[in-house]
Parts: C-alpha cells; structure tokens; sequence
C-alpha cells in the first residue's frame, strides 16, 4: 500500500459516515464509498499533493452520487424506503432517550431536498469549514450559507412540529 | 440585529473574533437570540451525534480491498488537517455562561448535565481527579482551593478546546461552576502562559476562595484523600 492509499483507509469511517447522509439505506451508502474509493484511484494524478485529501474525496462522492441517482432516475428505479434507525446498536435504557433523538434527526435530515442535506452533512457533521464545504459542492459561498439556513430551519421546525424540539 | 446567516456562522465558528463579540454582547441583551443560538448547537451536536457511530462500526472488507488495490507506491504526502476540536465550543462557552443549556449534555464533551448542574466527565474529570497544578497535559490544573463549604475547587484549562473553568467537589463528582473561552491574546497566540485565566474565571475563583491556595504538599494530601 503507498501513502496514498493508507490516508483513503483511514478516511473510510468519514466517507462511510458522508455516504450515510447521502443514501437512504447503509447497503447503499458502502455502495457509494465503494464507488468513491475507485474513482479516486483511478484520478490519483488529479490530486494536488499538499491539499486535504478529504475534501477531495467528498466531492467526488457528492459528484457519484448525483451521477448514481440522475442515473437511478432514468432506469425509473424507486428507493429502498427509508430505513432511518434501522443501525441501532444494543444500547443502554439511558441512553434510548438520546439514541431516540439521534434518530428523528437523522429523518428530519433525510428529508431535506439533497442541496440542502449536503450543506448540512458537510458543515456539521463532517467539521468542514465554510469555505472547504463551498469547494466540495462546487458553489458560491452565498449559495452556500443559503442552504445551511435554509435546511437547519427547516429541521428545527420540523422538530418542534414533532413536539421533540431539540 | 444579527441575521439568521450570522447566527449560523457563530455557531458554525466561522465568525471572527471581533465579530464573535458582537454576537455575544447582543445575546447577553437579548434571551431570543441566546435561545436561537443553543437551538442550533444543540442541533449541531446532535446531528453529529445521530451519525457518530458510523465511525466506529468495523469498515466492510470489500471497501478496504477497494482503497488498497490502486496503482504501485507513489509518493503522496500527508495532506489531512486534523482539527482541534468542534469549532463551535466558543459558542457553546458563551451559552453556558449565559445558562441557556441548561439540562443539556454535550455528548463527547467534557460536561454533562446533571441534577446539580453541570458535571465534569472524561478527560477532565480524570484530570481534576488526579493532576497537580504544574503536570503537563491537554488539561492543566491552575490552582486548587477551598470554598466557604470547605469543599475543593480547583481551576482547569483545556487547551484543545480554548476553554477554562472551574469546579467544584460535590457529592464525589467535580461540579464545573464556571466555564469560559480562552480568547487568542494579541497577535493570535493560544499560547497563554500556562496557569493564565480568563477573567471570567479568575473572577469566580477571587469570590469563592476561602483562605489561602493549596500549596504542592496540600495539594497532593487532598488527592491521596480523594479530595474529600
């Protein structure tokens, strides 16, 4: 393995975790790393050294995803229904309350409009600073911070709707 | 009035640290705001929290067969910026101070909230257990005292997170009174000397002392008596 390769194993729970957000179940998410994973290898070259890796790889994701799901669209596939929860572990009663929490978040976020759960996904869960997830998505920082108002109002209100504001 | 984007940016730890200020000054004036503000760390934390144990699942054979099978060793430098620490613990310091997180937990954090308030756990916990002032370590002990209870408070500094504090024995836990950001000094150095406080803290220390410092030798009796 070169050094290359060692930092994409090591950067396998964060994109398993991106591709999580991104596809409706975890089949489909490894799926989609998988995809990510042999596109980056074969655009090795494309990589400037020097840059973050991660950042790299997430918009090669955020790119197979919409190719995967444009090309979904026209075989005329449906999605798996949502399986939002369905990896909870054996967990402790105290900390179902939280587990619960976790999980209405999760289908609050699922139900974004994909621009927005990107946004979101990529500032708060993977730590990317504005500028690093602008760059990822390919768009102004305008549009940017736009969704993320955007989407978490949305989740918030959804939330308290739910009558479990967080 | 702040706007919903600068709202976002503050918890985000996007704003800088002039900006910041503004934002926090408007909150101490306006409880709207600073409840706006928690709602959206809250979320933030839990967001990250609902997919945090995708990370520790053991990664699937196949991927790692993926990644491994490229092209022959090329050199590739290290390019990966760990970060220190959720960029929005600044935010989270202010709120705390201001007491809209109340009975809420920080998960991962070194807090959680309990009956009695806030509580250490983790690291600092550890750490308050069993660190005397001058250890090194990524919490610092400042200086350990008694309150007018006659319980231990001993001052803390979490330089990862850019956070102070100070805490209280209580009922065989540490009760973390005060917390506070460590701000840059000028010229954006963390880099304060090593039992510099924030005033915040310094404040809450010069109110609840009761006597004198613990010196080394009282200091350590106290931990061999498990600070009781």
């Amino acid at each position: 393995m070169n050094a290359f390769q060692r930092e994409m194993v090591e950067l396998l729970p964060r994109l398993r975790r991106f591709a999580r957000v991104l596809a409706r179940t975890p089949a489909d998410a490894d799926d989609l790393v998988q995809l990510t994973v042999e596109r980056a290898l074969a655009r090795t070259q494309q990589w400037t050294v020097g840059t973050r890796l991660d950042s790299w790889m997430f918009r090669i994701m955020k790119n197979a995803w919409i190719d995967e799901t444009r090309a979904r669209r026209r075989r005329d596939l449906v999605f798996a229904p949502e399986e939002a929860g369905e990896h909870v572990g054996d967990e402790g009663a105290a900390r179902v309350e939280r587990r619960l929490e976790a999980v209405e978040v999760e289908r609050e976020l699922a139900r974004l409009p994909e621009d927005q759960r990107m946004a979101v996904a990529l500032v708060l869960i993977e730590g990317l600073s504005y500028r690093e997830a602008a760059d990822v998505l390919e768009v102004p920082m305008g549009t940017l911070t736009s969704r993320l108002v955007r989407g978490r109002n949305q989740v918030l209100a959804r939330l308290a709707e739910a009558g479990r504001p967080v | 009035m702040i706007s919903k984007e600068t709202v976002l940016a503050y918890v985000d730890g996007e704003l800088s640290h002039e900006e910041a200020l503004t934002v926090e000054a408007a909150m101490t004036s306006d409880p709207a705001l600073a409840e706006e503000v928690a709602r959206h760390l809250q979320l933030r934390d839990a967001a990250g929290g609902a997919f945090a144990a995708v990370l520790t699942e053991p990664v699937p054979e196949r991927l790692l067969a993926a990644a491994r099978g490229g092209p022959s060793e090329r050199v590739a430098r290290s390019a990966l910026v760990r970060r220190f620490g959720p960029p929005h613990w600044a935010a989270m310091a202010a709120c705390l101070a201001l007491g809209v997180l109340a009975g809420y937990a920080i998960p991962s954090g070194p807090v959680v909230s309990g009956a009695g308030g806030l509580q250490a756990r983790g690291a600092l916990a550890r750490a308050l257990d069993g660190k005397l002032a001058a250890d090194e370590g990524p919490v610092r002990m400042g200086v350990s005292f008694r309150d007018a209870g006659r319980a231990y408070c001993r001052t803390f500094r979490m330089d990862r997170e850019a956070l102070a504090g100070l805490a209280c024995r209580e009922d065989g836990r540490w009760a973390v009174r005060t917390l506070a950001e460590v701000r840059p000094q000028a010229g954006g150095d963390y880099q304060m000397a090593g039992s510099a406080m924030p005033p915040a803290v310094l404040a809450a220390m010069d109110q609840m002392m009761v006597g004198d410092p613990l010196d080394r030798t009282e200091e350590t009796a106290a931990r061999a008596g498990g600070w009781k």
